[in-house]
């Protein structure tokens, strides 16, 4: 489309071209879909039973060292000859993992801490949100570089960190969304029949709390992955056998002149699996939250 | 308005003492024996609490946390456990490299950003709108380390058009720069390109079409105007990620600058220097933010006009 059609009017055959462009971009958002399901499923598959996913065994050294991808070595192997396909899929049980374990943390820590201060008020409010703001001044990756560095290098370590410095856009979002629904008249009508506090939360406000948090906590997967992968490729990851995907990917760095593979495998993985999560994020709000489709 | 800057600087300053105590409740109040860990498991208890009474780790918290405070108001962020050298010295020594890679990344985010967010809203719908969100989508959810090695692999180890690692002159600066700015780039894309589409069907763009105004004056002066608002808070909170990315990316090109002290200081788990580099990027981080607020109110006269009968 060409930037003089903004100006004119709408015609009728304008119109039909809009709809079936829009029809066309309805159909590729769900081959999209179907696409980053599919790979959630792949990697899901992964964490579940490697063995079953997985080429060879990820600690075996076969004699090819740093082979280019072929038929035997799929990915191509590394400096020690392992196989890359088989690496990265032993490796995502710890990204999944990290990834679900951070949001659980961060989401429920956020969220009691939202909808505390969201319901009560007063100066809990003040005092809970003033802790929040201060969080929030430590940008999340120094946030989790400075606790797992005093904590050490471990899985649970790993999922405290990368959890710990998530929390505050959670309790930010939670409060601002008990602030919406607290003043609603089906509110005051629950309490004017004599309904506890705890009812009151329980039944009215968390459940119209869900539907943003769900969106929230898919998409904050997908940065908390990003975030654990950060922190491994700057070598405050767990220290495994089974090198983790942050982890070889920064490994392949000094390889990268001869053997592109060992980095450029582990990055596609990661992008994929977040990019998949965005995406199935992006749709769950589309229909959670019919109001805010753009 | 020079009452809302004095107020807006003091709660800066607020601020910055609360993530001072949260950097200092991190490293002393978490589990995780500090000596314990300098010397590793193999050593006596004995030793590490010799060690730990060296350190000062066994005073009160509250003596620890009020001679923090003070030394850190005096500029004093304490000396490394490794070379018994001072923390600020070293930080400030590294400081402009990572500020200069933080402005052009910063910069080309911004600009790659708008201009993206322009194209993708004036040509919505189209494939150029779908090559930009694909193109976003991989700057928001693709690590920039990665991003990083990619580039290297390209232009340095291929076209040796750029030198991969160290740092110097304006060829260093290129693809870290490129490589981090992407990232920002990819959500300011997101956000000009919703901003421009509210615009888009204002009344006064009618009125400018109807008056015969060229359409290209048209995007970049008047619509271009009202759509960047929203996009300058997100511009300063996007600095701030450069400025965290700038960690990361600084360890793929092996640059000098506060990531990379901050990636020795956690292979030799010298935590006075990891707490220092933490809490000074937080502090510029804090001052970004600040001016991002105070360019929001000169960009927007409506805010202006908000702010001038208070002080009147």
């Amino acid at each position: 489309m060409s930037v003089k059609s903004i100006a004119t009017p709408v015609q009728p055959l304008r119109i039909k071209r809009r709809a079936e462009r829009r029809f066309r971009s309805v159909k590729s958002r769900h081959v999209l879909l179907a696409l980053s399901v599919s790979v959630l499923l792949f990697i899901l598959f992964s964490a579940v039973a490697p063995g079953w996913m997985a080429s060879h065994s990820p600690t075996e050294m076969s004699e090819s060292i740093l082979a280019s991808p072929s038929a035997g070595h799929l990915l191509g192997t590394d400096q020690y000859g392992r196989d890359i396909y088989s690496l990265l899929v032993y490796g995502s049980r710890q990204s999944l993992l990290i990834g679900v374990g951070s949001v659980l943390i961060g989401g429920l820590l956020g969220s009691v801490l939202g909808l505390t201060a969201g319901y009560r008020g007063g100066w809990l409010d003040s005092l809970i949100m003033r802790f929040v703001d201060m969080m929030m001044t430590i940008p999340g990756i120094l946030f989790a570089i400075l606790i797992s560095a005093t904590l050490g290098p471990s899985l649970k370590n790993m999922i405290l960190a990368v959890g710990l410095s998530t929390f505050p856009g959670y309790a930010r979002m939670m409060r601002s969304q008990v602030l919406s629904i607290k003043s609603a008249p089906f509110i005051d009508a629950a309490s004017t029949i004599g309904a506890s506090h705890f009812m009151i939360l329980r039944r009215h406000i968390v459940p119209n709390c869900l539907p943003p948090l769900i969106v929230m906590a898919t998409i904050g997967t997908g940065t908390a992955v990003l975030i654990s992968t950060g922190l491994s490729f700057l070598g405050l990851g767990v220290i495994r056998e089974i090198p983790d995907w942050g982890y070889l990917l920064s490994l392949g760095r000094s390889y990268i002149s001869v053997a592109w593979w060992i980095s450029l495998f582990p990055g596609i993985f990661i992008s994929f699996l977040v990019i998949s999560i965005n995406l199935l994020g992006d749709e769950l709000r589309n229909l959670l939250e019919p109001r805010s489709r753009r | 308005m020079f009452e809302y800057l004095l107020k807006r600087l003091s709660v800066s300053l607020l601020v910055v003492l609360g993530s001072m105590t949260i950097v200092f409740i991190i490293v002393n109040v978490l589990p995780g024996d500090i000596a314990q860990m300098l010397l590793g498991d193999t050593i006596s208890t004995e030793k590490a609490n010799e060690l730990s009474s060296n350190l000062g780790l066994d005073r009160p918290l509250a003596v620890q946390y009020w001679d923090y405070i003070t030394d850190v108001l005096q500029g004093n962020l304490g000396s490394s456990y490794v070379n018994q050298s001072s923390v600020q010295h070293t930080l400030l020594i590294n400081l402009p490299s990572t500020i200069e890679l933080t402005l052009t990344s910063s910069l080309i985010a911004v600009i790659v950003g708008i201009l993206m967010g322009i194209a993708a809203a004036v040509y919505r719908d189209s494939w150029i709108d779908s090559v930009i969100r694909i193109i976003s989508l991989f700057g928001v959810c693709t690590p920039t380390f990665w991003i990083g090695l990619l580039l290297i692999f390209v232009f340095s180890v291929h076209l040796h058009w750029f030198p991969a690692i160290g740092s110097g002159g304006l060829s260093h600066l290129v693809l870290p720069s490129v490589g981090l700015g992407l990232s920002g780039a990819g959500m300011l894309a997101r956000l000009v390109r919703n901003s421009m589409l509210e615009v888009l069907h204002k009344p006064f763009v009618r009125t400018l079409r109807a008056k015969g105004i060229r359409e290209s004056t048209i995007i970049f002066k008047h619509m271009l105007r009202n759509a960047v608002i929203p996009a300058v808070t997100m511009a300063g909170m996007i600095i701030g990620e450069m400025l965290a990315g700038s960690v990361v990316t600084e360890t793929v090109f092996s640059r000098q600058g506060i990531g990379k002290i901050i990636v020795d200081a956690i292979n030799a788990k010298d935590i006075p220097m990891i707490q220092g580099a933490v809490l000074l990027t937080s502090v510029f981080y804090i001052l970004i933010n600040l001016l991002a607020d105070i360019s929001y109110m000169y960009i927007d006269p409506r805010i202006r006009k908000m702010l001038r009968p208070s002080t009147q």
